[in-house]
């Protein structure tokens, strides 16, 4: 609001009185010009009656004694009043005397007086008629009503100027310092407007209170709100720097899979080159960025069934820039966005190192540090997971149990290092004998077991078992001029209708194995359908 | 009735203050009794003639008996009938009916004047005139 503007509005103010003042004296013209015509025209009346009550008694001698000479004088003395614009006078005896002013006549209402006789009983013996002149009240009316009009227009026009000048000076004027004021403060600021002290009680007084109060509440609410935001860009920062430098890579998936958002760091997890961080944007996230993308789309379509955080150990697909077998540990939700639509938040972590650790600690774990083959628990828990996979397919596998023979005797000739050198020269041979896929495991001191994946033709199996007979008989060198021989017997059970547990196979293999150990050792025994236990016998260089 | 007779002349024998008037005109006039009003517009210069039409002359009195005929004509004082008069002298064209200094000298008119009507205390009334109307007061 400017200065021009204020004063317009004072201007308006005048402008508007003045013409209130106008419309409201030709009002009052109009008004009093009608009252004051019917008063001036009833005065008229009253004056006329009044005249004709003066000359009624010479009219009637006139009338009554047919004088027309006092007739005349009487009419003439009428018509001397500005009121009378014509006068008769009739009498019973062909007395008819009229006088009249020029001018025109407008039709009026007569004042007629019936003449009584002045003698006897008061017979009528004729009348008096006066016409009242119209334009005299018309002027009449006329002039008051303007003298009223100009009345009105002074009294108003007077009292509106006396007005505007209390309104400029007791309201108009703190009200233009008050505004100015106001204007000139910005919100917030500590300024206030000054106290009006002619104004102390009334309601500009409590106007400039109330907008210094209000002035207070604004810079109250200001200092909060700046607080506030400090605070809020603090927090941000702190999150903003979370996000950007976490070690957890975040990122944004649309309901296709689709990366929508990510942190800094996600390149950096997923092993991008530094240029191409930003490549995966609107890109399919599981094909780029892992090594498979089956596991992440079923982790996928996990989160959106149960709606719950679901989490995985995936490897990640090799971008030539981090070492090979990279792993990340991913944690998914199911989310919905602002316009509803399904989407998918996930935080990876590199997890390669502690896998690796992981790894390190399972392979300790599961295999026997002298010969480098799995141990006991280890074959048991993978061949459970096997056999029950293997229910669901048509796959047979094949379980052997093997015991060495004469182990104890060379164990016992040439000391432990001795026997140390047999096992692990035994476990290598045996490996060898088997296909890489297929599994060797040392069960304990001279027990060995091998599981044959997924065997086909079952008919290897003998082969196998026959090969490997030949193989661990060989002599074993043992030192200078030292050499050690060892035999071993096999019991073979297969996977079939008759052994489905793991249970079952090692029973049945153990049985065959004793049906060897029995009939002469160095052989191999395989229990068929029927229970009964096949040997066959495998006679090699240095019988025992 | 003896008793009474003193009282009876006493009554008659009273100043005529009150008494009637009597209107009277030429023993020849034969016009029938008009009502008051016709002699009223008469004496006071409103009509000049009787109601058959022939020429009326009033004749009046500067006696006593003049305010007791107004008086029982128009039931006006005379301070009326004679401002009425002066109004109509002004105007200088009429003027009021002629004055006579008495009774006697009325009759010795009407006697001699066919057209002559005037007014007398009836006790002076003879045979040679005609009363017209005998005006109570």
């Amino acid at each position: 609001m400017s200065r021009r503007k204020q004063r317009y509005l004072h201007r308006k103010l005048a402008v508007s009185v003045f013409w209130a003042a106008l419309l409201f004296a030709v009002f009052i013209a109009i008004l009093s010009f009608f009252a004051e015509f019917k008063r001036a025209s009833d005065k008229n009346r009253v004056m006329l009656a009044q005249l004709l009550d003066t000359v009624e008694s010479t009219a009637a001698i006139a009338a009554y004694s047919g004088n027309r000479a006092i007739g005349e004088d009487v009419l003439k003395g009428l018509l001397r009043n500005d009121i009378v614009h014509e006068a008769r006078l009739q009498a019973d005896q062909s007395l008819d005397l009229r006088l009249a002013r020029d001018g025109p006549s407008v039709a009026q209402t007569e004042l007629v007086r019936t003449l009584h006789s002045p003698f006897g009983e008061g017979e009528a013996i004729g009348t008096l008629t006066v016409v009242p002149e119209t334009s005299f009240s018309l002027e009449e009316a006329r002039d008051s009503a303007l003298l009223g009009a100009l009345n009105s227009a002074a009294v108003i026009g007077l009292t509106a100027m006396i007005l505007l000048v209390l309104v400029r000076n007791s309201l108009s004027r703190p009200l233009t310092k008050v505004s100015d004021a106001l204007h000139a403060i910005k919100a917030g600021e500590a300024e206030r407007l000054d106290a009006l002290p002619q104004n102390q009680n009334d309601e500009l007084g409590q106007l400039v209170q109330d907008i210094n109060s209000l002035l207070d509440k604004v810079q109250e609410k200001f200092k909060d709100e700046r607080r506030l935001l400090r605070q809020i860009q603090a927090v941000e920062r702190q999150l903003r720097s979370i996000f950007e430098n976490t070690s957890a890579g975040i990122f944004l998936l649309d309901g296709r899979g689709r990366l929508q958002a990510a942190n800094p760091t996600l390149g950096r997890v997923l092993g991008l080159p530094a240029a191409e961080a930003d490549a995966l944007l609107g890109e399919d996230f599981p094909g780029q960025a892992f090594a498979t993308a089956k596991p992440f789309i079923a982790l996928m379509r996990q989160a959106d069934e149960c709606g719950q955080v679901v989490a995985a150990d995936l490897p990640l697909r090799n971008h030539g820039t981090a070492s090979a077998n990279a792993w990340v540990h991913c944690l998914l939700s199911r989310h919905t966005d602002s316009e509803g639509a399904l989407c998918f938040e996930g935080v990876v972590y590199d997890i390669t190192e502690r896998r690796a650790l992981e790894m390190s600690v399972r392979h300790e774990a599961d295999h026997d540090p002298l010969t480098g083959l799995r141990r006991r628990q280890a074959i048991e828990r993978d061949l459970a997971t096997l056999l029950e996979a293997a229910q669901a397919s048509e796959s047979r596998h094949v379980v052997m149990l093997l015991d060495l023979d004469n182990f104890k005797d060379v164990n016992d000739s040439y000391g432990h290092s001795a026997g140390d050198i047999v096992l692990v020269e035994t476990a290598r041979r045996l490996r060898s004998c088997v296909r890489a896929s297929d599994w060797v495991a040392r069960l304990g001191g001279d027990e060995f077991m091998i599981v044959l994946v997924d065997c086909v033709p079952l008919g290897r199996a003998s082969d196998i078992a026959r090969h490997i007979v030949y193989a661990v008989t060989l002599p074993i060198p043992l030192g200078p001029q030292q050499e050690g021989q060892v035999g071993v017997s096999i019991g073979i059970a297969i996977h079939d209708q008759a052994h489905q547990t793991l249970g079952d196979l090692f029973q049945a293999a153990d049985l065959a194995m004793y049906e060897v150990k029995r009939q002469g050792k160095n052989g191999y025994g395989m229990a068929g359908p029927d229970g009964v236990v096949k040997v066959e016998k495998i006679g090699t260089g240095r019988a025992s | 009735m003896r008793r009474l007779l003193p009282l009876a002349a006493s009554l008659l024998l009273a100043p005529a203050t009150l008494a009637d008037v009597a209107v009277i005109v030429h023993a020849k006039n034969t016009i029938a009794t008009p009502p008051p009003k016709e002699v009223q517009d008469i004496f006071l210069g409103r009509t000049r003639a009787f109601a058959d039409g022939r020429f009326a002359m009033p004749i009046d009195q500067s006696s006593p008996l003049r305010a007791e005929f107004y008086q029982a004509l128009t039931a006006r004082p005379i301070e009326q009938i004679n401002a009425y008069w002066a109004r109509l002298l002004f105007s200088g064209q009429a003027s009021p009916p002629r004055q006579l200094a008495d009774d006697a000298a009325v009759l010795k008119i009407v006697r001699e004047n066919e057209a002559a009507i005037g007014y007398v205390d009836p006790a002076h009334i003879d045979r040679s005139v005609r009363v017209l109307l005998l005006l109570k007061p």
